[in-house]
């Protein structure tokens, strides 16, 4: 079986890295993405099964991408974890419709059983579809 | 002002009267007037002092050719017969309480040398007059219309007072400072306002005295300000509070504003005297910390972010490793990166307190539960610590899950660190009808009495030789006093020196028994 392709979107590159690091230990694919353009065409070239993506980035708010992403039926099924060092954001990032989400700095456990119970939602998702 | 020595043939604004047609007034023509009106419109006629009258329940306005000197053309003969409220509105808020007295007690009024702005040649001027006020009554000593001796003094006043050298230094001091200044009377009426005060607000004296405070606070600020003022009317006392002043350009700035009653030998208010310190740049200096302080948690927590990520996979990976030193090493840095997160987290909600930003999200939860969790949270990290959990407690409390886990994180972190020989923490529930108290104590250091009183303040720090050992900001008890105030609860601590210290605090029940 393929492994399970997760992607990233932050405009912090160690942030990115360390995540790779961690995920890729799990033996996920990870894809990571320093501009918002990235993702879009991974989204087309090679949909994810899993989003994490950053709240804040500069020129980019990932509560608004997280929105625009679930207004499109061809990327709703794709589970979103927002994660961000900004406190007491879960509430408006819930409300963006994210599916998860993570506080930085953030406990490695705590964050794979985030990822893999989006792993389970989009199975979820996938069997719904069909 | 050549008051004393009237011009004026006397007797030309009495055959005014005479001459008006009045059939259209509510008096009616001069023939049906009543007979007291036309005796006191005789009466002061041809007196060479200035007198008013003020007849009926509307105060319509007469006078003598006297008085006409001091109103030049503008009101003469205009105001003849016209109600005093329309024909004196500058005048009005001072005079009409006296006017009203005198009507409801019968008792003559009698000022000196007292400031009753009046409309004339183009502006409000300033005016100073002595004056009395005594009731018009018919035989039977019903009150129909008041008669008001009125003798201007402004030139001699403001001769004898504002001219006097300890007057000018007065206004030359007032003028030299940056700070606006002003003065009152006692109603609240402007009679000083220094230069700055009127470079600030781009308004003449006249300007601001005949429009008042509310040319100089916004509309929606009024309401408070007249509260504090009314507070500090009634008790007449010195005061200090903060209101913002509209600068001329539009600018809104915040001022704070002492105030100090200026006493008569009886002991009442004869005028206010007050100062304004400009405290925008303070105000704007504070908010631009506040952002500083967000930003820099937020970027502080980046790195720390990838930092802890990166410790707690080596963990994963070493921490059963034959090599004691790599395991150990990586916990004591996985329990330094937690630190330090907590430490920029109450840096970033210390400045949120200040600023009355900190969000409570409540909800229904069970006390045990977060003792529970905390509790196991802390074992995993201070190894050595015995943590005694006794009389579990099961009350449902309307709080923050996050925040009440913090006020007890904080809590027993402060055991810990000022209990440093002793390893036994006893957590305790007790609950009341409607309140419940968790208690937490260490056989540590204790505090002396003067460290209990302060014990809750920002950057408060027990002050002993061992003070160095340790660290903190000295907030941890401050945030957890504030988080547990926001829940309508109340903290508190009892210590003894040397034996021991119990920091408690005590919440509403959610649907007490």
């Amino acid at each position: 079986m393929k492994n399970k392709h997760i992607a990233v979107l932050d405009d912090n590159k160690d942030i990115l890295e360390m995540v790779k690091t961690i995920l890729e230990l799990e033996d996920y694919e990870v894809s990571t993405c320093n501009l918002l353009e990235e993702l879009e065409l991974l989204m087309i070239t090679d949909k994810p099964n899993v989003i994490i993506c950053d709240m804040l980035m500069s020129g980019e708010d990932g509560r608004n991408v997280c929105k625009t992403f679930k207004a499109d039926p061809t990327m709703a099924d794709v589970p979103f974890i927002l994660f961000t060092a900004h406190p007491n954001a879960e509430k408006s990032c819930m409300a963006a419709k994210a599916d998860f989400f993570l506080e930085k700095p953030f406990d490695i456990t705590k964050f794979f059983e985030s990822v893999s119970q989006a792993i389970e939602l989009e199975q979820k998702l996938q069997t719904q579809a069909a | 002002m050549e008051v004393l020595q009237p011009k004026l043939n006397s007797g030309k604004t009495a055959d005014y009267v005479l001459e008006k047609d009045w059939s259209s007034h509510p008096l009616g023509p001069y023939e049906f007037w009543p007979t007291t009106l036309k005796c006191a419109l005789n009466i002061i006629k041809h007196s060479k002092f200035p007198k008013l009258i003020f007849w009926g329940v509307d105060l319509f306005v007469f006078y003598n050719d006297a008085f006409r000197q001091s109103i030049g053309t503008e009101k003469h003969p205009a105001t003849i017969g016209m109600r005093f409220d329309d024909a004196y509105p500058e005048s009005k808020r001072r005079m009409r309480p006296v006017i009203e007295k005198v009507l409801q007690t019968g008792e003559s009024s009698y000022f000196v040398d007292e400031l009753v702005p009046i409309q004339r040649n183009g502006c409000i001027s300033e005016a100073y007059w002595t004056f009395s006020h005594s009731p018009l009554m018919d035989e039977f000593g019903t009150p129909l219309g008041i008669f008001l001796d009125c003798f201007e003094t402004t030139d001699s006043f403001t001769k004898t007072s504002l001219s006097r050298p300890a007057a000018r230094d007065f206004k030359s001091l007032s003028d030299s400072l940056s700070q606006p200044v002003f003065a009152t009377d006692a109603t609240g009426v402007i009679t000083y306002a220094n230069s700055s005060l009127l470079a600030y607000t781009g308004k003449s004296f006249e300007e601001l005295q005949s429009a008042g405070w509310e040319d100089i606070v916004p509309a929606e600020d009024l309401e408070n300000v007249i509260d504090d003022w009314k507070d500090a009317v009634a008790l007449k006392s010195s005061y200090s509070t903060e209101v913002r002043y509209k600068k001329h350009n539009g600018e809104i700035r915040s001022f704070l504003v002492s105030c100090i009653p200026v006493l008569d030998v009886n002991g009442s208010v004869i005028r206010w005297v007050g100062s304004s310190f400009d405290i925008q740049s303070l105000k704007d200096q504070e908010k631009e910390k506040d952002i500083f302080i967000g930003m820099a948690s937020h970027e502080l927590k980046t790195p720390v972010t990838s930092i802890k990520a990166y410790v707690q996979l080596l963990l994963r990976k070493y921490a059963t490793n034959e090599d004691k030193l790599l395991a150990n090493s990586l916990t004591k840095l996985d329990a330094q990166v937690n630190s330090l997160t907590i430490l920029i987290k109450d840096m970033l909600d210390l400045s949120k307190m200040k600023t009355g930003n900190l969000e409570l999200n409540k909800g229904q939860f069970c006390v045990d539960n977060i003792i529970r969790d905390v509790i196991d949270e802390l074992a995993l990290v201070h190894i050595n610590h015995n943590f005694n959990y006794q009389n579990p407690d099961k009350s449902v409390i309307y709080c923050d899950k996050d925040r009440i886990s913090q006020v007890l994180i904080n809590l027993l972190t402060n055991a810990i660190k000022y209990a440093p020989d002793s390893y036994e923490i006893s957590i305790t529930c007790e609950s009341t009808n409607d309140t419940l108290r968790v208690s937490i104590t260490d056989k540590g250091i204790g505090l002396s009495k003067s460290d209990l009183e302060h014990v809750f303040e920002r950057f408060y720090r027990s002050e002993g030789k061992n003070q160095a050992t340790f660290p903190g900001f000295g907030i941890g008890l401050y945030i957890a006093a504030d988080i547990v105030q926001r829940h309508n609860g109340s903290i508190g601590a009892e210590s003894t020196l040397g034996v021991g210290s119990t920091f408690y605090f005590d919440l509403p029940i959610s649907n007490p028994v």
